[in-house]
Formats: C-alpha cells, structure tokens, sequence
C-alpha cells in the first residue's frame, strides 16, 4: 500500500483546484451577464451554463471548505498540468474576441444540398407585407412565398471561386446547440458594385428574389438594388426551432 | 496510469522541469505534450482566420459538454457516498449468465461517462467480480445510462425515441462482446499482473445517522468525489474537443456528402471518426447531430454506439488494465459488432421508408 495523502500535505493543492473552478464559474457568469455565450451556444442553452455555474461554486466551495484529501494523481506536477489543461479553453474563449464563424468556417461547410433540396419544396405562405425584412433561414424555409418579391435581408459577405462573378454571396450560419454543428444558409446577390464589399462585412441587401443553379445547387439569388454596410448584429447566428425537425 | 499513492509535495518550479517530468505517468506526460500544443498557436500570427474558426468550435464544444460532465462528476459523487455498494458487488460476483446482462444495464444506476468507467471496471475486478461481466459494465455504462439518453435526446431535437435506440444498441453490443471475451480468456490471461490498489481516503469522524450534521458531512463527501472525478476527467473531454475542432477547421465536409448515398462507407467513416475524436459520451451526439443531414441515421448511430465503447484515450486506459491480447479482442469484437448491428439498422431504416 502507498502512503495515505494527508491534509497537511495537500491543502494549498486543493485551493489551485478551487481556484480553477472558482475562475470558470466567472467565466461562466461574465458569459451569461454579457450574453456573449450566444457566440457558443444557441440561446436556450443558458440554463445548462447556469447548471454549470452553480456546480463550479459547489465544487469550488467543497474543495475550500472540507478537511480531506484531494487525490489527483502522483504528485503536485500532475495536478498542475491538469489545471493547466482545464484552463485552455478560456484562453480560446476569450482569444475569439467575440468573433463569430465566418469564411473559413463557410469553406470548410459549403451548404448542405438538402437544404438547397427544400427550395423547391417549401410551401408558400401569404406574406402581403411590402419589402419584409426576412432572415436567410425564412428565404430558406418558405422560398416560395417571396420568390419573385422584393425583400430585405442581412448576412456576412463571402467571395471565392466558387461564387460566378459580378455576385457575393450572403450568408449566416445556423445553429441547432452549437457553434460545432453550424450549417450555412446563403443567398447570391447580384450588384454593380459587389467587389466593393469586403470579406465577412456585414451587410443588408434589398432586392427582388430568385433562383439560380450554381454548380449541382439551386441558390436563391437577390438582384440587389441597394446594398447597406451594418454593425454586426448581436446574433450572429440564426436558430432553427428545436422541435421542428 | 496514476498512481494516487504517492505523496504530494508543494509545488515549486522544479516540478515542471524535464527531470521531473521523467517520473511522470504516461497521461501526465500527454496532457504536458497537449499543453505545449494547445498554447502556441496563441503565439503566432499565422492565419488568423483559421484560429479565428478554431477558437469558436473549440470552445462552443467544451460549453456545451461540460454541463454534462458536471453533472456525471455530481451525480457519480453522490452515488459513490450513498449507492448500497456491498450488495451491488454481492450481486455482481455471482457468476451466473445473468450478472452480465444486468452489468451492461448499471449504467442507469451509476451514470458516468467512459472516462470514469476504465478505473471503476478494475476496482470491480478487484473485488471478485468476473472480468466479462466488468467488461460489459465498461461497455454499456457510458450509453446505457440517464444522462447520455438525455443529451442525445437534446442534440437531436427531443427525439426520445432515437434516444432510446442508442441505449437499446449500446446494451446489446455490450452484452455480445462481454460473451466473446467470456468464451476466448480465462480471468488469469486477461489482466496486468500489477494492479494499482484502490485510493484510500482518510476518514472523516463518524457521526450519528440521520441528523443534519450527518447529510453535512455526506453532501460535503460528496461533492468532493464529484471535484476529483471532474478534475481527471475534464482532460480527457478537453483533450478530444480540441482535436474535434481541429479536424473540423481542417476538413472539408463536401468529402462526407459524396459518401452519403453510401451506407456501408458512410458507417465505416463515422465509426473511424468514432475512434480518433474520442469524444465524451454524454457529449458525442451533439457531433454527430451535426451530420444528420449529411449521413443516413445508421452511421449516425454508429458513431454514438461505437465512440464510447471504443476510442484511443480509452484504448490507452484499457492497456493499463487489461493485457494486449485481451485489448485487441475487446476492440476488435466491439467494431465488428457495431458494424454489423448499423448494417442491420440501416437495412431497417430503408426498409420501412420504402
């Protein structure tokens, strides 16, 4: 048998393990209180950091609080590098700066061809509103009511190869839990002036809505009259409805 | 593997030095290794873009997971205070076809993800229970279990029913594997000749039964289980996110969609997959939540079903238990199954939409 690990030796061990959950509780509630978790996490999944939070304070408090030993393995350096590997996430947390997926994201998910597949099929809905401003995943869900129409709509400006010239597309990502599992939804637009908009800029565009084959996928297309720079929103993201399957 | 065994010093500089990082154990020395290479992207300037997309998946899948993994830590914490432990063992020991069924199924009695279970096998081992039995404990417990049906009924719209389905395939594989190894070793070829003794805990002073400072002292027992269980397995979870991120930063997904007409290439992709990511069990359906439009329902599944049973961190875990022979066999038995249980399922599948 080894030696019993006493509470003498272990006790400022305890509190950097205390520390560490303590500092991801904050993490946690600066992430809450400045909703900024929505970079992350669709919007709903508040309650679950919250669960989080509240767990970390326990753990934190029990740690600080009781008498006994803390057994993580042979000796102090173990102990470190574990902590150390719990905080890496917060460096990549904060180290985003608050940016949200963008082109190098896009490339590396193009659109999913059966979400183009249901341009065809979405059924169109009366919308007699003049001009409506509608977000991609609505162009997405229900083309049919505004093909032909002139909407608004607001998205991140991507280019490349792919994309034919004298067009941009805009796009957003949607989200079902998290920023691991999002999916493009986009529309080509057509503008005299297309070149003139950066990279990832977002912009809003109004224009008459259609359809056009790109490659094997069927893309709405927006023949843009106005094209307007704007701040990023505070969703990036757009989040399909989780029981709507 | 560690050894919990050894006195702990305070820290001091010398403990992160090449010298002393010699003594180390392997998983030490990995999660070192991980730590190198986690933080020196941050220093340099290279594509931007790429850590850009790195830094968003990477953290959006430990916040989602680690609600989860607290409350496995929580949970586990509080049922190794109070569970009736002696009679599960009792239970357990008798060496009767029907303690494997019933050790498949006690993850819904202790729901913990495969990082936990690996230790918990061996401890059970230990004391007397047969090795097929805590195989099939060590396989079906991180799907069959409450928590792991919650989150896959979560990341896949409150589909209960697909859910439920996972668990029903994870016991069945469970059972099937823990039968295979039963037939080809006996108890003496199968594990190390070495094993590390279970932590022993300096005991706090009994107190009387059923008064409040009693549940004090118990929550307090508790919670500090929960602590030690997060602290060893949040490296793991951490660990598979970052390389998750990494392969999703990297790979382009149009590769997945020229195999989806494909159902047997599509369920030997997501089962490899399965097996690199090493992903946690009660966070895995949220990956491959997010395949559901690229690939059938079958490979899917076979990366839920297989992940938990058989990934490289577990690998590494069951080689500090189990003798090679008998690693390779569990591996091997738990892929064929998984293959040939997805092949049947995908049948079914298109059976019944056509």
């Amino acid at each position: 048998m080894g030696s019993i690990v006493t509470t003498s030796d272990c006790s400022r061990r305890r509190y950097w393990v205390a520390a560490a959950y303590l500092l991801w509780a904050g993490a946690l509630a600066w992430l809450l209180i400045t909703g900024r978790y929505q970079s992350f996490l669709r919007p709903g999944f508040w309650a679950l950091l919250l669960w989080a939070l509240v767990v970390f304070l326990f753990l934190g408090a029990a740690l600080i609080w009781p008498k006994r030993p803390l057994h993580t393995g042979n000796g102090s350096a173990a102990l470190w590098v574990r902590i150390g590997v719990l905080t890496v996430p917060l460096i990549y947390m904060f180290g985003s700066q608050d940016q949200p997926l963008g082109s190098h994201a896009l490339k590396n998910r193009f659109f999913e061809p059966r979400y183009m597949e249901r341009l065809a099929k979405s059924s169109p809905e009366t919308n007699e509103t003049d001009n409506p401003r509608i977000t991609l995943l609505e162009i997405l869900q229900n083309f049919k009511a505004y093909e032909g129409r002139r909407i608004t709509t607001e998205g991140m400006v991507h280019r490349d190869e792919v994309v034919p010239p004298g067009h941009f597309l805009v796009f957003r990502f949607l989200i079902v839990c998290c920023a691991a599992d999002a999916l493009p939804a986009g529309a080509l637009v057509s503008h005299q002036e297309v070149d003139s908009f950066e990279q990832d800029s977002w912009v809003r565009v109004e224009g008459v809505l259609g359809l056009e084959i790109v490659g094997d996928l069927a893309f709405p297309l927006i023949r843009a009259d106005r094209i307007t720079r704007i701040d990023p929103p505070k969703d990036p993201y757009l989040f399909p409805p989780l029981f709507q399957r | 593997m560690n050894n919990p065994f050894q006195t702990p010093s305070e820290f001091s500089p010398q403990d992160l030095s090449p010298a002393s990082l010699q003594g180390l154990p392997r998983r030490t020395l990995v999660e070192f290794a991980f730590l190198l290479f986690a933080i020196a992207p941050l220093f340099h300037f290279g594509n931007r873009a790429f850590l850009g997309t790195f830094s968003v998946v990477f953290a959006a899948i430990v916040l989602e997971a680690l609600p989860f993994l607290l409350i496995g830590s929580v949970v586990s914490g509080f049922l190794g205070e109070v569970a009736p432990q002696g009679r599960i063992l009792r239970v357990l020991s008798k060496r009767r076809l029907r303690t494997t069924f019933i050790a498949a199924a006690l993850g819904l009695l202790f729901p913990l993800c495969e990082c936990a279970i690996v230790p918990i096998a061996r401890r059970l081992m230990q004391r007397g229970v047969p090795p097929a039995a805590a195989i099939a404990f060590m396989l079906g417990a991180p799907i069959v279990n409450p928590i792991v049906f919650g989150s896959t009924s979560v990341a896949y719209g409150l589909s209960w029913d697909f859910a439920f389905l996972r668990l029903v395939f994870g016991y069945v594989v469970a059972v099937f594997v823990s039968f295979v190894f039963a037939l080809v070793f006996r108890k003496s070829q199968t594990l190390l000749p070495a094993l590390s003794p279970f932590p022993v805990y300096e005991r706090e002073p009994e107190r009387i039964q059923g008064t409040l400072a009693s549940y004090v002292a118990k929550t307090r027992s508790a919670l500090m289980h929960g602590a030690e269980d997060f602290l060893d397995m949040s490296s793991f979870l951490i660990m598979g996110a970052f390389v998750t991120a990494m392969v999703q930063s990297t790979l382009d997904r149009s590769f997945f969609y020229s195999l989806a007409g494909n159902p047997l290439l599509g369920i030997v992709l997501m089962m490899v997959l399965a097996v690199i990511l090493s992903i946690c069990s009660e966070a895995d359906a949220f990956v491959a939540a997010s395949f559901q439009l690229s690939l059938p329902l079958s490979a899917q599944m076979a990366f839920m079903v297989l992940g938990p049973m058989l990934d490289l961190k577990l690998v590494f875990m069951c080689l500090g238990v189990f003798r090679k022979r008998a690693v390779v066999l569990i591996a091997g038995t738990t892929f064929v199954a998984v293959f040939g249980l997805m092949l049947l399922f995908d049948a079914y599948v298109r059976w019944v939409l056509s």
